[in-house]
C-alpha cells in the first residue's frame, strides 16, 4: 500500500513537469502532492468487514490519469492530481465496491495528504478480498479522499517524461521500451525480485542498457536531438541493423556505417627493401655497415609499401578511431574485426594518404642503436640519410 | 630505480610511444586480469605467460608491450633482443609479435580465433610461450635514442585485455625469474 502512494506522488510529478515543459510555468513547491501514512494496522477479515475508512466529506482528490504514446510503443503514464471542485470532468470514483469476493484481512491506515496548500488527515484501508474460484488474494483500496487510487492498484505504466517528443528520441526511452517489450513477451509486469516501494518499468534501465539500446526500424533521424548538443554527442540509431556510429554533428544525427577493414595479402606486408630505390637501398647497406662498424644494431621494421597497404593502413585508423568507444551490439562482429587489425599494425599516428615509403621510394624505418659516444644521425648523414619528422625516431629518408 | 629513469628520460624525450591515439581508452590498472611471466629458460631467455580472468567477460585478446594510459609504462623496444625467435599459443589462439607503424615499439600479440577458445571469467590460461634470441655479453644494455635499454623480462611490462564485451582493460606483468 506505501509502494501505492509512493507511485501516486511520482505520477503527480511526472504530470507536473509535463505540463511546466508544455506551457513554461513552474509549478509551486506546494503544488506537489505530499503523503504521509502511518499507525499501519492489521485487522482479520470478520473486523475488518465491519470496518470502514473514515467517511468522505468535504473536498476530494480527483486523478486523471494520462498516457504519452508513440507509435506502437507501450505508452508511458502520469496522473493529473487535483481537488475535485465538482466543476465537472471526471467524476468522484467509487470508494468501495470495485473488488468482488469476502473480505478476509483488513489493514487500517492514517494518511496526512497536503496539495495546494490543503491538508487532510483520515483513514483509509485496503480490503484483501478472496477471488472467487482460488484466484488468490485481491486488495481493494478504500481511501475516502483519493476515491480513484484503486486504478493505480494494476497500474505498472512508466513514468512520462518531459519533452515527450524530445524524449522519445533518445536511447533512454529506447531501454525503457524495450525493457517493456521483454517483460510483456515474458508475461510479467514487473521484473522478478524485490523491487523498491514505488518501482516502476524501467527504473531499472542502466546505463549501460541505454548505451546498447537500439531505436526501431525507421525511426526519424534526430535532427531534434542533437539541437544544442555537442559534436560527438551519441544520439538516437536510425534503425538499420547494419553496424553504424550515431554522432552528433552541427545540429545533425549522423550515422556512419562501419565495415570491417578490406583485407589486405600480405598483411602485415614483408619489409621489403628491393623495392626501394637504388639509391634508398646503397645508403640502407651503406648505413648497416657503419653501423655494424661500431657495434651497433639496426632492424629495418619497414621499407617499401605498396599503395593498397598504405590504403589499408589509413582504413584501419579511420575504422578503429570511428569504432573503438562504441557499444552497440551491432557493431561488435565489425569491431572485434577491426580491433584486431588495429592490434596488428599498432598505429601511432594517422598514416599519410601517400607516403615516401610508397610514391619516393626513398624511405625506411629502422630501430637503432649505437654505442656510447657514437650518434646515429652522424652515421646516418654520411650515407644521405636523415630523420626528417620530428618525434619520429624510426622513420630514415634518403635524400630527405 | 633504472627503469622509472628510463621512463622519465622517455617522457621527456617525446617519445611517448605508450599513448595511443583515437578512442582506444581502456580501464586500468586492472586486477581482473592477470598476466603472469614465467621463465622456464635463462638460455635462451623464455618466457611462459599465464593469463587469469576474473572480469565479467571473457578474454578474447592479449597485447603484451601495448596499451595502458599509464605514461610511466614502460613500453617494449623493437630491438633485435627483443624480438622473439618462436612465439606459441595455446590451441585456438594465434600469436605473433608486431612492430608498431611509424614507432619504435613491439608488442607482443595473442588473439583467440574463435569465441570458444576466449578465456571465460574465473579461468586461467597458460602456453602463451616466447623465445627470445640470447643476449651476448656486452650486450644486454643497449641506447635507443640514448636511452638505455634492456631485454624485456615481463617485470613491469605494460599490457592490454580485449574482452569479449567489447571493452578492454590494462595493467602490469607480473614474472617468476629463474634465479642464477
Amino acid at each position: 500500500m506505501q509502494d501505492l502512494y509512493a507511485r501516486l506522488l511520482r505520477y503527480d510529478f511526472a504530470a507536473r513537469r509535463l505540463s511546466a515543459a508544455e506551457t513554461g510555468l513552474e509549478p509551486e513547491p506546494d503544488a506537489y502532492l505530499a503523503l504521509r501514512v502511518r499507525d499501519i494496522r492489521s485487522d482479520g477479515g470478520a473486523a475488518g468487514d465491519q470496518a470502514a475508512a473514515e467517511a468522505s466529506s468535504g473536498l476530494t482528490i480527483r486523478l486523471e490519469r494520462q498516457t504519452q504514446c508513440y507509435k506502437g510503443d507501450p505508452c508511458h503514464a502520469s496522473y493529473v492530481v487535483g481537488w475535485d471542485t465538482g466543476d465537472g470532468g471526471a467524476a468522484s470514483q467509487a470508494v468501495t465496491g470495485t473488488v468482488a469476493g469476502p473480505v478476509v484481512r483488513v489493514t487500517t491506515y492514517q494518511v496526512t495528504l497536503t496539495l495546494a496548500g490543503e491538508t487532510r488527515e483520515y483513514t483509509a484501508q485496503v480490503r484483501y478480498h478472496a477471488a472467487p474460484e482460488g484466484g488468490g488474494i485481491l486488495p481493494e483500496v478504500v481511501d475516502p479522499v483519493i476515491p480513484g487510487l484503486q486504478q493505480l492498484v494494476d497500474d505498472r505504466t512508466p513514468l512520462a517524461t518531459p519533452r515527450w517528443d524530445t524524449y522519445v528520441r533518445t536511447r533512454r526511452y529506447a531501454a525503457v521500451v524495450q525493457r517493456l517489450k521483454g517483460l510483456t513477451r515474458a508475461g510479467k509486469a514487473t521484473p522478478p525480485g524485490r523491487r523498491p516501494i514505488g518501482f516502476l518499468p524501467g527504473d531499472d534501465v542502466t546505463p549501460q542498457d541505454v548505451a546498447m539500446a537500439m531505436m526501431a526500424p525507421g525511426e526519424p533521424c534526430g535532427v531534434d536531438y542533437c539541437t544544442g548538443r555537442a559534436n560527438g554527442d551519441w544520439c538516437p540509431d536510425e534503425g538499420n541493423p547494419s553496424c553504424s556510429v550515431d554522432k552528433c554533428r552541427a545540429g545533425t544525427c549522423e550515422h556512419t556505417e562501419v565495415t570491417t577493414v578490406s583485407p589486405h595479402s600480405p598483411d602485415p606486408y614483408p619489409v621489403d627493401i628491393g623495392n626501394l630505390t637504388a639509391g634508398t637501398q646503397a645508403a640502407l647497406t651503406c648505413f648497416q655497415q657503419a653501423i655494424q662498424n661500431i657495434g651497433g644494431s639496426i632492424v629495418v621494421t619497414s621499407g617499401f609499401r605498396p599503395q593498397s597497404y598504405q590504403d589499408h593502413l589509413r582504413e584501419v585508423w579511420d575504422k578503429w578511431q570511428l569504432i573503438a568507444g562504441w557499444p552497440e551490439a551491432e557493431c561488435a562482429n565489425v569491431k572485434s574485426a577491426v580491433e584486431a587489425e588495429w592490434d596488428r599494425h599498432d598505429l601511432k599516428y594517422r598514416p599519410a594518404a601517400q607516403s615516401n615509403h610508397t610514391v619516393e621510394r626513398n624511405a625506411f624505418d629502422a630501430n637503432v642503436s649505437v654505442p656510447p659516444g657514437q650518434n646515429e644521425d652522424t652515421l646516418g648523414a654520411g650515407c644521405g640519410l636523415s630523420r626528417a619528422v620530428p618525434g619520429d625516431w624510426v622513420h630514415w629518408v634518403f635524400g630527405g | 630505480m633504472l627503469r622509472w629513469t628510463i621512463a622519465l628520460v622517455l617522457a621527456a624525450s617525446s617519445l611517448v610511444v605508450v599513448l595511443r591515439g583515437g578512442q582506444d581508452r581502456c580501464d586500468g590498472p586492472t586486477q581482473s586480469v592477470r598476466v603472469t611471466a614465467q621463465q622456464v629458460s635463462g638460455t635462451p631467455p623464455t618466457y611462459t605467460l599465464l593469463v587469469t580472468n576474473t572480469a565479467t567477460a571473457p578474454v578474447r585478446a592479449i597485447v603484451i608491450g601495448g596499451g595502458g594510459d599509464d605514461p610511466q609504462a614502460l613500453p617494449i623496444i623493437g630491438l633485435a633482443f627483443n624480438i622473439p625467435t618462436s612465439v606459441r599459443a595455446p590451441r585456438g589462439w594465434a600469436g605473433e609479435y608486431v612492430f608498431g607503424e611509424e614507432s619504435a615499439r613491439l608488442t607482443y600479440v595473442w588473439r583467440a580465433g574463435a569465441p570458444a577458445a576466449e578465456i571465460a571469467p574465473g579461468q586461467s590460461a597458460t602456453g602463451f610461450t616466447l623465445v627470445l634470441p640470447p643476449v651476448p655479453p656486452g650486450r644486454a644494455k643497449q641506447l635507443f635514442n640514448r636511452v638505455e635499454v634492456t631485454q624485456v623480462n615481463f617485470d613491469g611490462t605494460p599490457f592490454l585485455a580485449r574482452l569479449s564485451d567489447g571493452r578492454c582493460v590494462w595493467g602490469k606483468t607480473g614474472v617468476d625469474l629463474l634465479r642464477r
